[in-house]
């Protein structure tokens, strides 16, 4: 009924590595999008659900820029981490600051109604339809052995990684990333010591907003826009990728984000590929169910 | 005093002064609203009656388990849609009338809730709210791609037994206009019940501190399975409901992402956690709703949901608890 037959039908092994290779290549984007995510949830201790939405914003600035504008994708980068940047920056200042000892219910419906608004206002401003950055500047495909490798992903995946390695090492070794951290660990202790807590959190929300920024521009290059299923898709991966890889641990989600890029590709190629996302939520809620401190992590999450 | 004044009182007002004037106040609404349908055969007003008394229905199930017990579900559609699809297929594949069929579907809300409920009740806060959410997108895809359920076509009823009782649909909408609204009430009385029993209790305590009520020997799972299966129930009949009305339901209409926010708005609206608050929620809400989709064109331009996010923006900033409530009372903060 629902696994059909596909299970008996043996998959040749060019797709089997097809499959491992776009596997790898989405794997540093979820990598990265989580990543954000993580950064949000681990510090400021709320679920950002409108993660997909700002990264469905870089994307559309993306679009605008190049297809209106010939601005090439990947001058975008460093233009939309900086708007996206604020955006996160002003979202805290202006809304989640005032919930942050509110119930936890006022702080998920705060995020979801982020979530409302963002959506469905680009839903009125840019209209219903599908729509895809005409030019980038790494077009194109280059087959090897079979294997179809498309330039935008392959880029995608380059400045994914570097963008991830980049923000660990801010994380690790910059002043503020220091009192970030400080702050996620304990809250009280790093006000008693100095920190602005209030400022240390509206940075941590600047930053995992621009990390889906920089994530949003190298998507738009090879993937259609569209405003409702975009960002579903994207947050609810993204979701599934922290699960995996434990709340609040950067590193964990990552590679929590390569996990749900396995079980989304190879999966698809090995089973039916029309139940792909079926197979990416049900690794989110059995991570859930029986790892709810993550793969990586020892420590309670509760 | 006028009837509007003690409602704006039962509204504004503290919980006593609140119950003193609640006989009042019930009263009229409740003689009022069995006239309306005699006053006017407007389809769009009785058609806004007629899901106002199904998302009351829906708030009061979701408020259950959300705001007497603390569990924030995201999923609640899954149970909709339970009631919603056993009641359509025992009566389309199997001939059974609906007048059975809507209790089955409780029942069968129920035994989806309560297996929700095994998998995700070790989990708190978000991380539950998560797991009902990603449980919710599973059972989506699985519906939209299950052939025996009608896959993305749905299933619709067949009208050569139209407008006959065994069949429980009518021609018209005043028969729906009662029949949903004598469930709506059912159900209203029974949460107050709830609200005032040692049941109630418990699960208030749940709410407010499930650790310390584990700890003075609340037996809180199994406390919060009752809720759930409650919960459940109403919310399944609810579908059931839906899927007389409509004659038709599909993945579409039931297992919406929005579907589990439409609930969660009505049950928060008025007030989480009390007795009157999702019918509160469901009368400011659903009218705004229906009014904006049929006025600003339809689900997709997009801007009524703009709206509901300023709303929800506010009363999450402003009053956490809703509007009846006046303090906001904690909902599972550590």
């Amino acid at each position: 009924m629902l696994v059909e037959t596909h299970l008996l039908f043996l998959p040749s092994t060019q797709l089997v590595v097809q499959s491992i290779v776009s596997a790898v290549l989405f794997g540093m984007i979820f990598a990265l999008v989580a990543a954000g995510l993580a950064l949000i949830w681990g510090v400021a201790d709320i679920v950002n659900f409108a993660h997909g939405e700002y990264m469905m914003i870089a994307m559309y600035l993306t679009l605008i820029a190049s297809n209106d504008l010939g601005i090439d994708p990947l001058l975008m980068i460093p233009v939309n981490a900086t708007l996206l940047f604020i955006a996160g920056y002003l979202t805290y200042v202006l809304v989640i600051s005032k919930v942050m000892d509110a119930p936890m219910l006022a702080q998920i419906f705060t995020t979801f109604a982020i979530l409302l608004i963002l959506r469905y206002g680009m839903l009125y401003i840019m209209g219903p339809h599908s729509v895809s950055v005409d030019n980038f500047v790494f077009s194109g495909h280059t087959t090897m052995y079979g294997i179809s490798l498309s330039h935008p992903r392959m880029a995608t995946a380059v400045v994914s990684v570097i963008a991830l390695v980049a923000f660990l090492l801010f994380l690790k070794y910059s002043r503020t990333g220091k009192a970030i951290r400080a702050t996620a660990q304990d809250w009280d202790a790093a006000r008693v010591m100095g920190i602005d807590t209030d400022r240390v959190l509206a940075i941590t929300w600047g930053l995992g907003i621009a990390a889906v920024g920089v994530a949003g521009t190298m998507v738009a290059t090879f993937s259609p826009i569209q405003p409702e299923l975009t960002p579903a898709t994207w947050t609810i991966k993204a979701f599934a990728a922290v699960a995996l890889g434990g709340f609040g641990s950067i590193l964990g989600a990552a590679a929590g984000g390569v996990v749900i890029a396995f079980v989304e590709h190879v999966g698809g190629a090995l089973l039916n590929p029309s139940f792909k996302e079926l197979y990416v939520f049900l690794a989110f809620i059995l991570a859930l169910i029986f790892k709810p401190e993550g793969l990586l992590n020892r420590g309670g999450a509760k | 005093m006028t009837y509007l004044e003690a409602l704006r009182r039962a509204v504004s007002g503290t919980q006593l002064r609140f119950r003193r004037n609640l006989r009042e106040v019930t009263v009229i609404t409740i003689v009022g609203l069995l006239v309306i349908p005699w006053l006017t055969n407007n389809d769009f007003l009785l058609n806004t009656f007629i899901f106002i008394f199904l998302f009351s229905m829906l708030g009061h199930g979701w408020n259950i388990l959300g705001g007497y017990t603390g569990q924030i579900s995201l999923g609640h559609a899954i149970m909709f849609a339970a009631g919603a699809y056993t009641t359509a297929i025992l009566y389309v594949y199997y001939g059974v009338t609906p007048i059975v069929g809507i209790w089955v579907g409780g029942l069968v809300a129920v035994f989806a809730g309560v297996m929700l409920g095994v998998a995700t009740f070790h989990l708190r806060y978000h991380y539950f709210a998560m797991a009902t959410l990603a449980a919710a997108l599973v059972i989506r895809v699985v519906f939209f791609r299950w052939d025996w359920v009608g896959g993305a076509t749905g299933i619709e009823y067949p009208f050569d037994q139209f407008a006959t009782l065994y069949s429980l649909t009518f021609r018209g909408k005043m028969p729906y206009y009662y029949l949903t609204g004598a469930f709506a009430l059912g159900v209203t009385i029974l949460v107050t019940i709830l609200d005032r029993s040692k049941l109630g209790t418990y699960l208030k305590a749940i709410n407010m501190d499930e650790e310390n009520a584990k700890n003075t020997g609340l037996d809180t799972y199994r406390y919060k399975m009752y809720a759930m299966g409650l919960s459940s129930f109403v919310t399944g009949l609810a579908g059931g409901l839906y899927a007389q009305y409509t004659m038709y339901i599909d993945p579409w209409s039931t297992l919406r992402l929005l579907q589990n926010i439409d609930i969660i708005m009505v049950a928060i609206i008025g007030g989480v956690g009390t007795v009157l608050g999702p019918v509160v929620g469901s009368m400011l809400f659903i009218p705004v709703r229906e009014y904006t989709r049929t006025a600003l064109g339809g689900e997709y331009t997009g801007i009524d949901w703009v709206l509901f996010g300023l709303v929800l923006l506010f009363i999450s900033l402003y009053r956490p608890g809703g509007l009846l409530n006046r303090y906001s009372g904690r909902w599972g903060k550590e």
